[in-house]
């Protein structure tokens, strides 16, 4: 029987999203409870931009005015999103996972991507959870949003978190521990890349302006900052030399994490050290 | 694509690592700091495979014997591509697996000695599910493959219990039924009836020898400590020491090198004391070794190893002459573990 190559694809990557759905279904109790969380955890970031209205408001402007609870609500929405982009990769270094899988014909990308499949639905379902919060709850507009702008700077974002998260998988993949890779980007996009407050916000306290260099330094400050934009409808043109940056940073990353991935499982095929041990 | 006369064909295989090893360099530096600085660490090739090569073919249940250590896990993971060979190369199906490892891993059924990969929450079902639809195969393929699978290894009736409820002997034939998916003509099995009960080995042992290799017609390559397990079911063993193929033939012929100690089993009562030192004074025995039997005062249970079985008459005769009343005389042949143990050197 002739399968088209795309739909066997498709379906290989569809394997691997069946395993984890059956698998999280499977507990019932904490499905449901996760559920549960994304509603409470999306309030509480409502109720933090009304508190915080009065201080962010000076740095709203450059987003058309944008409520703080709607800022915060897109920045922890996209951060949740990204955040999951970049661990999906580590998927891949689970112990037995990895050998199995390259003891059958599966490709490697198929590979890769199927293990991030069930994370990438389970993140993109907590973005729905926040949009509905933020449009019931907290005056969040849609009507303005710019489709394309959104749906293309969330391509960029996936792919560089992607980059990203496959070169902390590499290393850990080697290394058998904690990559620091992963840990500098999730503290300092915590702490400087506009999640919860603007990064302009950081010069009121550093006056030199280095943290807000460094912030612009890193793909997720450029991504939070062009979501929020592409709910106020701005168009891609209109943020081009961002875009351009962000493009940029996209081809280096995911060019480097493939790069390394491929040579992290040769070194592992090498040494014998597939496996977790 | 090469010629497939041999499903496989291990030319000149070699695996080595760094291993990292400690030196004296001073002994005579003392002081606090003395333990580190008289060590100096050097860095070693370790060869775990060398230069093995030996072909297998069509319908051969192959068995690959050694101690811990010898290599065999290692070249197994080399066949089934996980690990990448340092030198040498092997061809599996016509296919090389330096250069083809895809149609390898698509021709190949591995079954390692510590298989992961499992989900514990999803049926046995599922799981193959899982493993046939990853390896590429259409929805209606995936339903008749792992159908056919879970018959093969008699899993069909428990094909909807969860894998945590399975009994180790049953994940192990899941491990099994896992490899066929793909109905692949070659099957390398690592250990496959670890941890087994004896019932549920013979089982799996016999559905390897006769389902998988007589019936189906597959080439397997099996891995074992178990010498009973390879005596009994294997066309041919190798038997592997640090690294190296040290004895490659049929179970009967291996024997055959050590066949030359035979071991006389000799039962006698109202022996003399000097009986034992009389029998191995005989330029014929290599070792000897005696036991009392509680059972019967004053009688004693000689096991001797001699060069030539003849020499039974000899001892007959001496416990005659001695007094002794003989009770047995048995030979013992040697086992494949005699042969094992004497080619390895080790006990």
């Amino acid at each position: 029987m002739i399968v088209n190559p795309l739909f066997r694809l498709t379906y290989s990557i569809y394997g691997f999203f069946k395993r984890d759905a059956l698998n999280a279904m499977s507990y019932k109790f904490e499905f449901g409870t996760s559920l549960i969380s994304m509603f409470i955890t999306a309030l509480s970031m409502g109720i933090l931009g009304i508190v915080t209205q009065s201080a962010q408001a000076p740095y709203m402007t450059k987003y058309g005015g944008m409520s703080a609870a709607t800022f915060i609500l897109i920045g922890s929405m996209t951060n949740n999103f990204l955040i999951e982009c970049q661990i999906a990769p580590r998927e891949i270094v689970n112990p037995g996972v990895t050998e199995r899988a390259l003891l059958s014909p599966c490709r490697l990308p198929v590979f890769i991507l199927g293990q991030m499949s069930w994370g990438h639905l389970w993140s993109t379902m907590n973005f729905v959870v926040y949009v509905l919060v933020g449009v019931t709850l907290f005056n969040m507009q849609l009507q303005t949003i710019n489709a394309t702008t959104f749906l293309a700077v969330l391509l960029l974002g996936i792919l560089c978190m992607w980059g990203l998260g496959i070169i902390a998988a590499a290393i850990q993949l080697v290394t058998k521990r904690w990559d620091p890779i992963s840990w500098f980007f999730f503290a300092f996009t915590q702490f400087a890349s506009g999640i919860f407050y603007s990064p302009e916000a950081l010069l009121a306290f550093d006056h030199s302006g280095i943290l807000y260099s460094i912030a612009w330094c890193i793909p997720h400050t450029y991504v939070f900052d062009m979501i929020r934009q592409s709910f106020i409808g701005r168009s891609l043109t209109l943020m081009l030399p961002s875009l351009l940056n962000l493009s940029v940073l996209v081809v280096v990353l995911f060019g480097m994490g493939w790069i390394t991935l491929r040579l992290c499982i040769r070194r592992c095929q090498v040494e014998g050290s597939l496996g977790w041990a | 694509m090469a010629s497939i006369d041999h499903p496989i064909n291990i030319q000149g295989l070699n695996k080595s690592f760094w291993v990292k090893t400690t030196q004296d360099a001073n002994p005579h530096v003392t002081g606090w700091f003395a333990s580190s600085l008289r060590k100096r660490i050097l860095r070693q090739k370790l060869y775990a495979v060398k230069d093995v090569s030996f072909t297998i073919g069509d319908s051969e249940l192959f068995g690959l014997l050694g101690p811990n250590g010898a290599g065999k896990t290692t070249l197994i993971k080399m066949l089934c591509t996980l690990l990448w060979p340092t030198d040498g190369t092997a061809l599996i199906n016509g296919y090389d697996i330096r250069k083809q490892p895809r149609q390898v891993r698509a021709s190949t059924g591995t079954v390692l000695d510590v298989d992961m990969g499992w989900y514990g929450r999803l049926s046995c079902r599922q799981n193959l599910a899982f493993y046939a639809q990853i390896s590429g195969f259409s929805p209606s393929q995936v339903h008749s493959r792992v159908d056919e699978a879970l018959r093969t290894v008699g899993l069909r009736e428990r094909a909807d219990e969860r894998y945590q409820k399975l009994s180790s002997g049953m994940r192990r034939k899941l491990d099994v039924a896992r490899a066929l998916l793909p109905d692949p003509p070659v099957l390398l099995l690592d250990e496959p009836t670890v941890g087994m009960d004896p019932h549920s080995g013979r089982n799996l042992r016999q559905f390897i020898k006769q389902e998988l290799c007589r019936e189906q017609g597959r080439s397997i390559l099996l891995t074992t400590h178990n010498m009973f397990e390879a005596e009994q079911i294997c066309d041919r063993v190798a038997i592997m020491h640090k690294g190296k193929i040290i004895a490659i033939d049929a179970p009967e012929r291996v024997k055959n090198f050590v066949k030359s100690d035979t071991t006389i089993i000799v039962v006698a009562g109202n022996v003399p004391p000097r009986l034992v030192d009389d029998i191995a004074k005989l330029d014929e025995v290599i070792s000897i070794r005696s036991r009392p039997i509680s059972a019967f005062p004053n009688s004693l249970r000689i096991e001797t190893q001699v060069r030539n079985p003849s020499v039974s008459a000899t001892i007959s005769h001496i416990v005659a002459k001695s007094g002794g009343l003989l009770y047995l005389v048995r030979f013992e042949e040697p086992t494949l573990e005699d042969a094992l143990v004497k080619l390895t050197g080790e006990q």
